[in-house]
């Protein structure tokens, strides 16, 4: 038996609202599936980067809350994909003026008591 | 019977056909909602904890300005303190006696870590003693010393001074506390009392 195109698009055409719904049905799966990451933000949130600044700023001067040492972050990216817990990336830093280099860093959500607190861990240089 | 069974055939076809059409969609939105829901969650989080961690921030680092103010009004009277003791030390004269017989040497050389000297008369009983000695600052504490050749062997000591400036009627008293007593004559705890008169 001899498959023609013209076989296939009659099957198409037969069947489109269930391969419609097949398509949405991985596209859903998908999405459940990266909606437990969804929950760690994104490298480049404003709010994570601002405290990045402090962390490291606070890692260089070894006081508590220290500032202005990091004047500016650059080339955020992604280093694997993120996971319900924790997301890796990495990013340019700029030090008083003076480029660091990069800094790899981790975005990780603890929930001590009721409230959520974003941890930035930048012991993975 | 063949009609009924292909009935029965045809409607649960038509529940399956069905539940593939639905699920597709159904579990697409549950998937959406779940992803948006987290999203939007994962936002709210980092702007709340920036908020938190700037409010503890802000509270610490006024907390160390308070601290560091402390401090230098600390140092400020301190500083304020030393001025007025070197002033008050300036002013004594180089030898002053006292209205009972002490001659005191120097004594306002001590705040510049200099020794003062003294001399004086003892009575006990029928018989006068010779007393001469140092004083001078050591750590926090202003100490007297008798001297060991210059001193009657029977009333040697040495311990603590208390002195006390009085601008109104213009005197200024001295106390030697005895803290250790290496005659025997000496008692642990006498107190000599010396008033100069600075007028």
């Amino acid at each position: 038996m001899n498959i023609q195109p013209h076989d296939i698009k009659r099957l198409i055409s037969s069947y489109k609202y269930y391969i419609f719904s097949l398509l949405l049905f991985i596209g859903g799966v998908k999405l459940l599936s990266l909606s437990g990451a969804a929950k760690i933000p994104e490298c480049s949130n404003p709010n994570v980067l601002e405290k990045l600044k402090y962390v490291i700023s606070s890692n260089l001067s070894g006081e508590k809350f220290s500032g202005n040492k990091v004047t500016s972050i650059f080339d955020i990216s992604e280093i694997d994909a993120a996971t319900s817990s924790a997301r890796s990336c990495r990013a340019g830093v700029t030090i008083e003026g003076s480029e660091l280099g990069n800094v790899n860093y981790m975005i990780s959500i603890s929930a001590p008591g009721s409230k959520e607190i974003v941890n930035i861990d930048t012991s993975l240089d | 019977m063949l009609t009924k069974y292909n009935g029965l055939s045809q409607s649960k076809f038509r529940y399956v056909s069905a539940f593939l059409l639905i699920a597709g969609p159904a579990v697409f939105m549950a998937g959406a909602l779940s992803f948006g829901y987290n999203k939007i969650s994962g936002i709210r989080i980092a702007q709340s904890e920036w908020s938190r961690y700037k409010k503890e921030r802000n509270s610490y680092l006024d907390a160390e300005k308070a601290r560091l103010n402390a401090d230098m009004y600390k140092e400020a009277l301190e500083q304020n303190k030393l001025q007025e003791a070197t002033k008050y030390f300036a002013e004594m004269p180089a030898v002053m006696n006292s209205l009972n017989g002490m001659t005191l040497v120097n004594f306002g050389k001590v705040i510049n870590g200099e020794t003062a000297q003294y001399s004086y008369k003892l009575t006990i009983g029928q018989q006068t003693y010779n007393v001469q000695g140092g004083i001078r600052i050591q750590g926090n504490d202003m100490i007297y010393e008798d001297d060991y050749s210059k001193t009657s062997p029977e009333v040697m000591s040495s311990g603590e001074v208390r002195h006390e400036k009085n601008a109104q009627d213009g005197t200024f008293v001295l106390q030697l506390i005895t803290t250790k007593n290496s005659g025997n004559l000496s008692k642990l705890g006498d107190v000599r009392l010396f008033t100069f008169s600075l007028k």
